[in-house]
């Protein structure tokens, strides 16, 4: 009883790291620019279909694997930025999401082109037994997603509290003005947010998919999911996404679990659509935050 | 040292600054007056850069600069006050200047640094005691306070002030325009805005006049001030 409650937990927090991931890839964006990226999950998709092109289809080592679709990645989220936000600096806010959706489709057209519409896998980081504790059996992929996910996210906040680059970056956000008149490349900092999240994404699709598989069209799924994390912690807080991620990640494993597995998609829908009613600024944003938020 | 030569700037269809031309000397204080809208702060924002100019030049120190990103135009020693302050509330005083200098991060050392904001300190002591505060925490003089500081980290030879006395006591102006002075006599040019029109003639050498974004009025301010249709006009009779 204890240890199918603890399994459905596990496998939750499970997915809820890669919710996690992306949740905070979109707060990267959005302290940037306000802009909600929404080919956000498509990041993640790629970081595993790609990794699976060069680890299993060319059969490259694994650590090049994992550094070439990083760089690869990090390079379309920069290709993103230059090609489709920069050029429309000043555009409407609602205008730029629409093609951060506009890519997404594009980049799902490409996956579906070169990888079908089959999912793949490739096998966990290390070989081995599963690990037992009270009862419930944990993959050793299991704990690299984790593992990677939490040191991921510490690092994140290590670059926006402790080093200037980050503060610099946290600075454009706050008021863009003041930044270029302290001499801060505000354009080159949006750029660097894309590739921030582009790599964060990757990460967690690189490892996720030997436990979840990967397909071409699975980034709507996750870039929602991971929204309702960012919405959850309060949009713009970044430790926040990553509660809401595991919160929203675990909910759906009980749900899936205990319910209907039909269910799991609609939790995060519903908590998503209870916050925006009974606590728009989030779990952990102040009313303050809500006022300033751009939309 | 700053020669702004008939420059016009446009919002959309809105001529807010038509032909303009100021010259600014070096070690000089200069103040801009004018009623609301004028296009007093479009004038400053033009010269940084952050709106475009359309026609016409900006030389600073023989350099053409008009069409230099803000970036560039701050490496090249010009640094703005803005209208409003606009800290980076997030962040600590410290941040806040450290953030100032960030155009030198790679280029000067830590003590060098921290040597600069010693002389913030020193002319905003205040600034030192609050230093880990949270600056959209502090008190409206002590955010102006710490704008001037900001701008003063990236080391300007020319200072802009966008209205610095806007919605302060007459206490803290007092302090901030004496502090402006005191960059002044220390070897800075200073161009400034302001509302407080007398009090800022009072402190500069030379003053222009706006009147929607011509200069219709210049001369040195103990004419401007002597003049009866100037006090008349801009500095309540
Ligand atoms: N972003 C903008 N878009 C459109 N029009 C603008 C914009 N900013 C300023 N203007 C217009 O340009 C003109 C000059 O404005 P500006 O802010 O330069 O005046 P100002 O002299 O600084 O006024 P104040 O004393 O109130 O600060 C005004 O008519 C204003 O409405
Ligand atoms: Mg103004």
């Amino acid at each position: 009883m204890f240890t199918v409650l603890l399994q459905f937990i596990l496998s939750g927090i499970t997915v809820g790291a890669i919710y996690a991931l992306v949740g905070l890839g979109f707060n990267i964006i959005y302290n940037a620019t306000s802009i909600i990226n929404l080919a956000q999950g498509e990041f993640v998709v790629m970081g595993g279909l790609i990794m699976w092109f060069f680890s299993q289809s060319l059969q490259l080592p694994f650590f090049t694997s994992i550094i070439l679709t990083i760089l690869l990645v990090g390079l379309i989220g920069l290709m993103m930025e230059r090609l489709t936000i920069n050029p429309l600096k000043n555009a409407d806010l609602l205008l730029m999401i629409m093609i951060t959706v506009a890519v997404s489709i594009v980049l799902r057209g490409i996956l579906m082109f070169k990888f079908g519409k089959d999912p793949y896998s490739y096998p966990p980081f290390t070989e081995g037994e599963p690990i037992v504790i009270l009862g419930a059996v944990i993959q050793q992929q299991v704990l690299w997603v984790l593992g990677i996910t939490l040191t991921c996210i510490g690092l994140i906040f290590l670059f926006f509290n402790k080093t200037m680059l980050g503060k610099a970056m946290s600075a454009c956000a706050v008021n863009p003005t003041a930044a270029k008149l302290v001499g801060i490349n505000v354009s080159r900092m949006i750029m660097l947010s894309f590739i921030l999240s582009a790599i964060l994404g990757a990460i967690g699709g690189i490892a996720i998919t030997p436990i979840s598989l990967m397909e071409y069209d699975k980034g709507p799924s996750l870039a929602v999911k991971g929204f309702c994390a960012a919405i959850m912690g309060g949009l713009g807080n970044g430790m926040g996404a990553v509660v809401g991620g595991f919160i929203i990640g675990i909910l759906e494993s009980l749900t899936a679990g205990y319910i209907h597995s039909g269910f799991k998609d609609a939790v995060a829908l519903v908590i998503l659509l209870g916050i925006l009613f009974f606590k728009p600024a989030g779990l952990f944003g102040s009313k303050a935050t809500l006022s300033v938020r751009k939309f | 040292m700053l020669d702004i030569r008939d420059i016009n700037v446009f919002y959309g269809g809105i001529h807010a600054v038509k032909g303009l031309s100021i010259n600014i000397q070096e070690k000089k204080i200069v103040s801009v007056i004018g009623a609301n809208g004028a296009g007093k702060s479009t004038l400053l924002k033009a010269i940084m850069n952050l709106v475009p100019v359309k026609f016409g030049e900006i030389y600073f120190q023989g350099k053409r600069i008009d069409k230099l990103s803000t970036q560039e135009i701050v490496k090249n020693g010009i640094s703005l006050v803005p209208e409003g302050r606009m800290l980076f509330t997030h962040l600590t005083v410290k941040d806040n200047l450290l953030l100032g200098a960030y155009n030198y991060y790679k280029k000067i050392t830590k003590s060098e640094l921290e040597k600069r904001i010693d002389k913030v300190y020193e002319l905003f002591p205040i600034l030192k005691e609050r230093q880990k505060q949270i600056s959209g925490t502090l008190s409206g003089g002590q955010q102006q306070m710490l704008a001037i500081g900001r701008a003063l980290m990236t080391d300007p030879k020319l200072l802009i002030l966008d209205e610095p006395s806007m919605g302060l006591a007459p206490l803290v102006v007092k302090e901030i325009f004496k502090v402006v002075k005191y960059l002044n006599e220390q070897g800075m040019t200073i161009l400034m805005v302001e509302q407080n029109a007398r009090a800022a003639l009072k402190l500069s050498d030379y003053g222009f006049v706006l009147e929607v974004g011509e200069v219709v009025t210049w001369g040195r301010s103990e004419e401007l001030l002597a003049d009866e249709k100037i006090t008349k006009a801009y500095l309540g009779g």
